[in-house]
């Protein structure tokens, strides 16, 4: 039975520095969970105090409605598979896995069938003898996988486990975790600073940002309805238009770009995706309900089942446009062009400047 | 937590025995008494003018660095060209030779001190400086080649192809790019060579004169027979002249890798 | 590759030399007298292991070392363990400690020692002041145990802190995760991976005490000398060049059996760690 884990206003200090500030999150049954962030965003810390190994300063913590904040980590039956593995170099690959097992005192019989099972799940072949120095990285981080899975733990806790691995491996190992995922239904929380990563893999992410929680949800909906201007530059590529707001729309570009909802007399962002921008002719009329801005193609990039338009809007800032082959514009770089958008398609946002700081 | 502290707490007694032994011998050499009760009850330097004015004590100094240097020249140099040797040599044994350098390390000092003895009472060689050197020289080696060989393992080769390419000589190669490099392998080298001898006891014993005494020598000889504090003003010689050498290094070292 | 094969081997040629006069000269006839003086055979040998007291001298000397390697060993493992988690200023001060008795002479620590264990020296007045006491402790085989363990503290700290610090103590987190209580995860996953740091500190420790003359012959008692004693006194007391032999190469026979057994042991474990 997968467990359900509630953390309520968590929050870590260090002597002068916030690393977890405030952080409530519930995480359903069999749920695979994602912590999303730039590295020093918290989300580590987060996962180090669930597992056990870094104490919180206060808030609360609970599996299926009872409090572990005070449990120590090796009695919180949660599986962990750490950044590099951490397997034990002095014992085979079959011992390693064997290790959990070895403390919940199980018959050594059972304990064989087990380590047979865990190895099986993860497609580890013939390897039980071997240490783990004779094994590949993405070897390795199956043993890690299946140590971590062979004792039935209540929740399984990943930090950043395909981080050492070249991206070829790591595209298929994500496809194997998810289903892994899907053979034990046990709950899972993976932390990872890639985004690609946390869009195969997960049912929903919290996105980290400076110790706090910026939105939870699916990937979907961060991609689609994204809340702050952090979260829609750190989940995909946009292109950002920033200028006031009043009751009419949004001044950019000398114009007024009409946008979805409105915000209270502040400094607004508008966000359109790559893929909702079309390139048009210049001097092409905006139907209504979309927007329409002049811009010069300044780079192309040719990626086979699409092309990526690198524009530049008259106030100088920058543009980004995809098209999928079979819908390719005729547009070249030097090339006037006119971008239209259907004003559904944006997402309007406040405009908060420091997230350009984090994330370059 | 509380486990950190009780590391804590054992971890500073044992480096208070550690450095204890050294500290109490230089408060003793200030005694007034003629006894080796520490701690004393009053302070002079009549033990420090006992040792500067006693022929025999002077001498054994005297002795003992005349030795040390020698060996520090001798080991450096023979370390040093042995150590470049078994780096760069493709012969056979190799393996061999470089195993039997360091041979002197593991060898029992009472063992090679009596067959020292032996050959030297052959060789005329007993109670002469030549023949210290010599002795010393053989413990000092090992000390020498295994940093030089290790920093002639972290040193480039091409860098020697590269000065040959912009026209140096083999030997100017080696003076003006590979020395400089490996220097503080070599500097750490002769120092532990001159520790070495400077130390040495066991070999010094047997092939001692009445003539000729190394310092701890003289002090070995001193401690068995009277309780004159002279021997802990010597000792504090002894750890004034080791520690001020061993400051001088460390700082060069410092100082010349911080450059790089 | 050019010409860089002969040149280079000559240059070992004069530390060579040196190492055969003045080292394996020594041994060799060493070696010899052994088996010829007084008169050729193995009459020396007999002597050694027919009396009693040789063998005393023997045991003594073995348990000796013994105590030694074992006290060092518990005192330096968890001071190199300190040494690995410390800060690096702490660490800094940590290894300067180590590192300050390497640097001292051999003589001025025996002869403090000499001091320090007297009947009314320091340790045993802070033993009285606490009530105990007072220990005689020079001229005892306890005496020459605490001056060795001291002296050969840094051999056996300086292994220890080497293949320590080559351990990831993340493995430790990662044991309790996996259900280990942090003792026995402590003692599974980071003792073992110690091993080859212990049996090399040991091991340098142990063959030192072996052969250590200059400390128990100025804090032990001449009655219960240990076999190094024994060899300076057959030769440079008696003149007795052959017994002096015998028991110099029973001496180096067994430091060197010592050392092909850790060279095993070692092999044997870097195998399991190395992979």
């Amino acid at each position: 039975m997968p467990s359900s884990i509630q953390l309520t206003g968590l929050t870590k200090t260090y002597a002068d520095f916030v690393a977890v500030d405030d952080v409530s999150l519930a995480i359903e049954p069999g749920e695979f969970m994602t912590l999303l962030g730039p590295s020093g965003s918290g989300k580590t810390t987060t996962l180090n105090i669930i597992a056990g190994f870094v104490r919180q300063t206060s808030g609360e913590l609970t599996v299926d409605g009872a409090s572990i904040g005070a449990t120590p980590p090796h009695k919180r039956d949660m599986g962990m598979v750490f950044q590099h593995y951490a397997l034990f170099p002095h014992m085979t690959v079959a011992e390693n896995i064997a290790y959990p097992l070895k403390q919940r005192k199980v018959p050594k019989a059972r304990r064989a069938e087990l380590v047979a099972a865990a190895m099986e799940t993860v497609h580890l072949g013939d390897f039980g003898h071997r240490y783990p120095r004779e094994l590949s990285g993405g070897q390795q981080q199956r043993v890690a996988v299946a140590r971590a899975i062979v004792y039935n733990p209540r929740v399984l806790l990943m930090d950043e486990p395909l981080g050492a691995l070249d991206k070829k491996l790591r595209d298929w190992l994500q496809l194997e975790i998810k289903r892994i995922h899907a053979e034990l239904g046990t709950t899972f929380v993976y932390v990872t600073h890639d985004q690609d990563e946390a869009l195969v893999l997960s049912d929903r992410i919290a996105v980290f940002n400076k110790g706090r929680i910026e939105q939870v949800g699916p990937a979907a909906e961060l991609y689609e309805r994204p809340r702050t201007l952090f979260v829609a530059k750190f989940l995909g590529e946009s292109t950002v238009l920033r200028g006031p707001v009043d009751g009419q729309g949004l001044g950019a570009c000398a114009r007024l770009l009409r946008v979805p909802g409105s915000i209270e007399g502040r400094d607004g962002a508008l966000v359109v995706r790559p893929e909702r921008l079309a390139v048009r002719k210049q001097g092409h009329e905006a139907e209504s309900g979309w927007n329409a801005l002049p811009a010069t193609v300044t780079g192309e990039i040719y990626l086979g089942s699409s092309r990526k338009l690198e524009l530049k809007l008259p106030d100088g800032s920058p543009a980004l446009a995809r098209e999928q082959a079979g819908g390719l514009s005729e547009a070249r770089v030097g090339d006037e062009v006119t971008l239209t958008w259907r004003v559904a398609d944006s997402v309007l946002l406040p405009d908060e400047s420091d997230a350009e700081a984090v994330l370059t | 937590m509380r486990a950190r502290g009780l590391l804590w707490a054992f971890c500073t007694l044992i480096g208070v025995w550690l450095v204890a032994p050294a500290l109490i011998v230089v408060p003793l050499s200030f005694t007034d008494k003629p006894s080796l009760k520490f701690p004393p009850d009053g302070y002079s330097t009549r033990w420090y003018a006992n040792f500067f004015g006693d022929p025999a004590w002077m001498s054994a100094l005297g002795t003992s660095v005349q030795v040390a240097l020698l060996v520090t020249v001798v080991a450096t140099v023979l370390g040093t060209a042995a150590a470049l040797g078994l780096t760069r040599a493709k012969i056979r044994g190799l393996a061999l030779a470089q195993g039997s350098m360091l041979a002197p390390m593991i060898v029992p000092g009472v063992v090679l001190a009596i067959g020292t003895y032996a050959v030297f009472l052959k060789l005329q060689l007993v109670g002469t400086l030549a023949g210290f050197v010599m002795a010393h020289t053989v413990l000092a080696l090992p000390f020498v080649i295994i940093p030089v060989t290790a920093s002639l393992r972290g040193f480039d080769r091409r860098l020697e192809d590269a000065a040959a390419s912009l026209g140096a000589s083999r030997w100017t190669a080696f003076r003006s790019v590979t020395l400089p490099l490996v220097a503080p392998g070599v500097a750490s080298g002769a120092l532990f060579a001159f520790v070495t001898s400077f130390d040495e006891v066991v070999v010094s014993l047997f092939i001692q004169s009445p003539y000729l005494q190394t310092l701890p020598v003289k002090m070995y000889a001193s401690v068995t027979r009277e309780t004159d504090p002279t021997i802990a003003a010597a000792a504090t010689m002894i750890i004034v002249l080791t520690t001020t050498l061993v400051l001088v290094a460390t700082f060069f070292v410092a100082r010349r890798t911080r450059a790089k | 590759m050019k010409e860089r094969t002969a040149g280079p081997a000559l240059l070992i040629l004069p530390a060579l030399i040196a190492l055969g006069v003045f080292f394996l000269y020594p041994l060799l006839s060493m070696l010899v007298s052994a088996f010829t003086d007084p008169e050729p055979g193995l009459g020396n040998f007999a002597w050694f292991f027919g009396e009693q007291a040789n063998m005393q001298v023997l045991g003594r000397t073995f348990s000796t070392a013994f105590w030694v390697t074992l006290v060092a060993l518990a005192l330096s493992y968890p001071y190199a363990y300190a040494m690995t988690i410390a800060g690096p200023r702490a660490k800094a001060v940590l290894t300067l400690l180590v590192l300050v008795p390497f640097w001292t002479s051999l003589m001025v620590r025996t002869f403090a020692w000499v001091i320090l264990l007297q009947d009314t020296g320091v340790i045993n007045k802070a033993l009285g002041a606490i009530g105990m006491g007072p220990f005689s402790l020079i001229r005892t085989q306890t005496g020459v145990v605490i001056g060795m363990v001291q002296l050969l503290m840094p051999f056996m700290v300086l292994p220890l802190y080497a293949v320590m610090s080559g351990i990831d103590r993340r493995l430790l987190s990662a044991a309790t995760s996996l259900g280990a209580h942090p003792v026995k995860a402590f003692l599974q996953v980071y003792v073992p991976q110690s091993l080859p740091g212990v049996s090399a500190g040991c091991l340098t420790v142990f063959i030192s005490a072996l052969g250590f003359y200059v400390t128990p012959a100025l804090l032990g008692s001449p009655t219960d000398a240990l076999i190094s004693q024994q060899i300076f006194t057959q030769v440079n007391g008696l003149l007795k060049w052959g017994r002096g032999g015998a028991m110099g190469v029973v001496l180096l026979g067994l430091t060197l059996a010592m050392i092909a057994l850790l060279a095993v042991t070692l092999r044997r474990t870097g195998r399991k760690v190395t992979g």
